[in-house]
């Protein structure tokens, strides 16, 4: 590591004993525990002199986001005005015609009705269930781990046996269909997979069972750092089971909440697999439950059929629909955090 | 004020994008000064315009199939010891594609690249667009003798358009699948229905599967709902017009018999003949057939082997019988293609490889292998006994005898279309099948669709 | 919901890990971990969401164990196989090299794990301070770097690798993603879940930042780190187009593609080779998290610092 020369080690008389410690027991504790390091030196108003610091590193991110995400994606921008074929060939610019033909696309606003709707009915969920399943699976208990790891094979599981095991379960004389007509909870099957409503709900049932495990295991490791004093606090106030998730736990992984928040909801703008898996390759009948992503590869990507320039206008609006959104939701729970 | 510095930058990408975009245009469009292109590569002049290839036969080249390693690995290697052999001097790399799915994607981006394969196996519709972008030798001019060794008939029907529009052989035709049915016999003989004379035309196959859905009373079905590997094929059969004569437009729908195709679909599907779910989800009978749930199974002949594999008890009830001709006649069956690359820096090394993998002996002595059903494009090959007199009475055998008999007049002029104008259409005919569409709408709106993606391919 | 009592056990798993003389080895008493009723809830619960997890994928599984002459599909196929057999498993490595495949994917593994955790771990910690000018902005660039689909900005990505002089190469599956930016925002959330109490009082205590990032944050955000370092394995491993587009060489390729030749044959295939080839990619990941799971679950209050 390279950051050796970073630290502002040792300055003249920082004097720890000087400053009146608000010392709840705790920090003194942790003082000490940080005392095994170099001399107590320099504190917070001297931070970063070396404006340079933050920059080197953050250098490698920035230098991967801008070279391999931002500079391919301004060629794309770039191939919006014109009329460029996926195999090359002469271009010609077309100016903004790509972007009205869009809007005058019925295709293109029902597939973005379909990705908006996935957001907004994914995202709260993502968002809740699987803090609920880490909420389950924190405490050490004989065999915790298996049921951890179990939980964590969705995650892993290869997409053609995913894809058998929902059609197995979705079938018209499938296992989810079977049990509810022994149930008398149905006498006609249910029409998961040539429904476009029920294709929609379907996939997005599909999405949240693939990320179950993988968001559980991004809310286990903020429990770590929820500390376990304010849980007893909280219990010795007499706060049920209930009351503590919602004041203690909540609050405690607020940020990789907003974390998994964005995420889902970039995830779910952009989700492609799980529709093609239960409604491929049309995108259910009709193609009425086709996403964006599913809107752009049958516009923009074939090698015959495919019009690169205006499968680009289309990458862009997702582009700048999911940017809004995330600035806005960003926007809506900073309000809420002051 | 983070507002205003927001929009401020959004701005100064589209200005900077927009001004990037005349940039590149102004660089990409000057291609008028004689070097010669393909796609938007600068390429070897040799390769393109009129006269001859030359060069000679050395040098490394590479060669791409798609997924034939597993199956196939040890005849490919000898072929290619031979090749180098006969001349010394050259190395071939043989790559082999692994997926299938994703197989235009790959493609694309070599192209883009200009790194695309020397000597690449292609279906159809890839063969379709590199020839119009302008990827693949032209083999009337480089090579006009190429064609000798192929049944005319094959040869002949094998041409595709280049981005002028006009005919050109880009491809050599390869090895065949051909097609044909195969059924389930005990359902098929409950219905009424005898096996050994299949029907011989698309609505006399329909007739059949509203029997079997009469005598199956719902406890198991005909064939799939899912259109997708119908369209264009059962058109084409019926000897439809789908592409308009200058290929600009699509004119399936002028054809009264189209929206009777779709009409009978729906009859089908709402009549019990098709499971319900089977729609959209899923046009792969293999594991419903496996499972004793369709009468009917998959028309490509290696099915029979699928089912030999995984359902023994299957198997010993399938039957295998000939594909409808209807009005067409005969099949248009898709052989597989060899392109050679344009881009390609050893064009004569690439094209000797092309031949000598498609010459008689090597594609003889590959459609042999006892696992597969697949036929040779040569004449010689064919002219082998073993494809003239073929044996064996199981289902595997009657396969291989169904598609010999077909191949004496099938052409290679498969009607091609591209995914998306597939699944357009495909996607109209499924709002028939629900009854969301009357059957004329579906097919005027199914046209209207698939002209718009062949005009902005275009 | 579900969150439990504490009891004098959770004090107990906590020391376990800290540096303090382990406590001699009790007897296992089912009463340490709770109440019975909530234990059985508890159970329940795991139970449940063990149907739904894993329920769907266990057919699948058996399917691999199953032999030739018995049927994958249909009424006559029973859910046990009949005669378990691994013939499927010889079968995937009779077909392909699986090791060469095996051993690709960990070259891209490791590659990839070098960087994510250094790079993350370093961008996550500088994002998590508010105290320079242009956090925003960079935060801004890392978030729209995860908005851009795939498919649009690919053909590009190539041509840099091409120009790169990367293709075919395993380090060409690597670079474009060498540092993910979701990495970094996880490794940034969990440094700002550190409060900031403690790291004043640190300071007061005379803590310079790079103790502070060493004794302080580095430690809490253990468990994130292997959140990264999972997550990195898995995308690696499982990466299915890039790696497609990038490789060509039968000796470059990486296990996900080499498995995709078992089921996209038009030759027909075997049902149950498919599976074991499934099952086979996913055994390590399992592997690797049975033995990071621990890991997961530790932070400010389980780690080195505690308080």
């Amino acid at each position: 590591m390279a950051t050796q020369t970073q630290k502002p080690v040792a300055g003249p008389d920082a004097a720890s004993g000087a400053v009146p410690a608000p010392a709840p027991g705790r920090t003194r504790r942790l003082g000490r525990a940080l005392r095994p390091g170099p001399a107590p030196g320099a504190n917070g108003a001297a931070l970063y002199r070396r404006w340079w610091l933050p920059w080197l590193w953050t250098l490698p991110a920035i230098v991967c986001a801008a070279a391999f995400g931002v500079f391919p994606f301004l060629n794309t921008v770039v191939l919006s005005f014109t009329d460029a074929k996926p195999l090359g060939g002469a271009a010609n610019f077309v100016g903004l015609s790509n972007y009205t033909r869009m809007l005058g696309d019925d295709d293109f606003w029902l597939a973005t009705r379909n990705s908006l709707l996935y957001a907004v009915i994914v995202v709260p969920l993502m968002v809740l269930l699987p803090l609920l399943l880490a909420v389950l699976v924190e405490k050490r208990l004989p065999g915790i781990g298996f049921f951890r790891s179990a939980f964590y094979t969705p995650v892993i599981a290869s997409s053609v046996v995913v894809g058998l095991s929902w059609q197995w379960l979705l079938k018209d004389e499938g296992l989810v269909n079977t049990w509810l007509e022994k149930a008398h909870l149905i006498r006609d099957a249910i029409p998961f997979l040539s429904d476009p409503w029920l294709i929609l709900l379907s996939a997005m049932g599909l999405t949240l069972w693939k990320g179950l495990g993988w968001y559980m295991i991004f809310y286990l490791a903020a429990l770590g750092n929820v500390p376990r004093d304010l849980h007893e606090a909280a219990a010795m106030d007499g706060a049920g089971p209930v009351r503590r998730f919602w004041h203690v736990t909540v609050p405690g992984v607020r940020q990789t909440m907003l974390l998994v928040g964005v995420l889902t909801g970039i995830g779910s703008l952009r989700v492609f697999t799980e529709i093609y898996m239960l409604g491929s390759p049309t995108g259910g009948p009709g193609g009425q439950a086709r996403t964006l992503p599913f809107y752009i590869r049958d516009v923009g990507l074939d090698p015959l059929s495919g019009n690169a320039g205006y499968g680009a206008a289309v990458s862009v609006a997702l582009f700048v629909l999911t940017l809004g959104l995330t600035l806005l939701a960003q926007r809506l729970t900073k309000g809420d955090e002051e | 004020m983070r507002a205003r510095r927001l929009t401020g930058s959004l701005t100064c990408l589209v200005v900077l994008s927009l001004t990037a975009a005349g940039c590149g245009l102004s660089g990409g469009g000057g291609s008028g000064d004689g070097e010669a292109t393909a796609g938007s590569c600068k390429v070897d002049a040799g390769n393109v315009g009129s006269g001859k290839l030359t060069g000679d036969v050395k040098g490394g080249i590479t060669f791409q199939t798609t997924n034939l390693k597993k199956d196939f690995g040890g005849f490919f290697k000898g072929v290619i010891d031979a090749f180098e052999k006969k001349y010394p001097g050259t190395s071939v790399k043989w790559i082999d594609d692994p997926g299938d799915a994703k197989f235009s994607e790959r493609n694309v981006a070599n192209a883009q690249a200009c790194d695309l394969p020397d000597v690449i196996n292609l279906n159809k519709v890839t063969a379709t667009a590199l020839t119009k972008a302008g990827y693949l030798l032209d083999l009337d001019k480089k090579d006009p003798g190429a064609g000798k060794p192929f049944v005319p008939a094959f040869w002949d029907s094998s041409t595709l358009k280049d981005s002028k529009g006009s005919d050109i052989h880009s491809v050599l035709p390869w090895y065949t699948g051909g097609v044909n049915l195969t059924y389930n016999t005990e359902m098929l003989e409950k219905a009424g229905i005898d096996p050994k004379k299949p029907p011989t035309t698309i609505f006399g196959l329909f007739e059949d599967y509203e029997k079997i859905a009469k005598s199956a009373k719902g406890k198991y079905y005909a064939t799939m709902a899912n259109p997708i590997w119908r369209i264009p094929a059962d058109w084409q059969q019926m000897d439809i017009k789908v592409y308009s004569d200058d290929g600009k437009s699509f004119v399936f729908a002028d054809d009264p018999r189209t929206t009777e195709w779709v009409a009978w679909m729906k009859r089908l599907y709402q009549g019990g003949a098709m499971p319900k779910d089977s729609l959209s989800s899923s046009d792969d009978p293999s594991t419903p057939y496996s499972n004793g749930q369709v009468a009917y199974g998959s028309t490509n002949p290696s099915f029979v082997r699928f089912v030999k594999q995984n359902s023994p008890s299957v198997y010993d009830r399938t039957g295998v019988g000939q594909y409808p001709f209807d009005k067409l006649g005969h099949t248009s069956g898709a052989p597989q293609y060899i392109g050679v690359a344009s881009t390609s820096e050893n064009a004569a090394t690439a094209l000797a490889f092309a031949k000598f993998l498609t010459n008689a002996e090597n594609q003889t002595a590959w459609c042999k292998d006892p696992n597969v059903v697949i036929f040779p494009t040569t004449t010689a090959s064919l002219e082998d006994p073993f494809f003239t007199e073929v044996t064996g009475d199981d289902p595997f055998g009657e396969a291989r005898k169904v598609v010999a008999e077909q191949l004496k007049t099938a052409t290679a002029d498969e009607v091609v279309l591209s995914d998306p104008q597939r699944n357009a259409i495909v996607a109209e005919v499924q709002l028939a099948m629900q009854g969301k569409k009357s059957p004329e709408d579906a097919v005027k709106d199914a046209q209207e669709k698939a002209d718009e993606l062949l005009k902005q391919g275009s | 919901m579900t969150t439990s009592t504490p009891t004098a056990t959770d004090t107990a798993t906590a020391t376990e890990t800290t540096a303090a003389p382990r406590p001699a080895r009790r007897r296992f008493r089912w009463r340490d971990y709770g109440r019975p009723r909530e234990l059985v809830v508890r159970y329940l619960l795991l139970l449940f969401v063990l149907a739904i997890t894993v329920g769907p994928l266990l057919w699948q599984f058996l399917t691999s164990l199953k032999s030739t002459t018995e049927d994958v599909f249909g009424t006559n196929a029973t859910l046990l196989p009949q005669h378990p057999t691994l013939r499927a498993y010889e079968q995937v490595f009779d077909q392909v090299p699986v090791a060469t495949y095996i051993w690709n994917s960990l070259i891209v593994v490791a590659l990839s794990l070098t960087s994510q955790l250094l790079f993350s771990t370093m961008a996550g910690y500088m994002l998590s301070k508010p105290a320079w000018r242009g956090v925003k902005g960079v935060w801004l660039l890392l978030i729209a770097s995860m908005m851009f689909p795939f498919e649009s900005i690919m053909v590009s990505l190539f041509l840099s690798v091409r120009d790169l002089g990367l293709v075919d190469s395993l380090a060409g599956v690597w670079l474009p993603g060498f540092v993910g930016a979701i990495n970094v925002l996880v490794m940034r959330a969990a440094f700002l879940a550190v409060p900031r109490e403690i790291e004043d009082s640190a300071m007061l205590d005379g803590a310079g930042e790079w103790q502070r990032f060493r004794y302080l944050y580095l430690p809490s955000a253990l468990g994130s780190m292997s959140v990264v370092a999972i997550n990195t394995f898995i995308a690696a491993w499982d990466d299915f187009l890039w790696p497609l587009i990038v490789l060509r060489s039968e000796e470059n390729l990486t296990l996900t593609l080499g498995l995709a030749r078992l089921q996209t044959s038009s030759f027909g295939y075997d049902q149950r080779v498919v599976m074991a080839g499934s099952v086979i990619s996913l055994v390590p990941v399992l592997v690797l998290f049975v033995i990071t799971q621990r890991w997961f679950y530790k932070g400010v209050s389980s780690g080195a610092v505690k308080f």
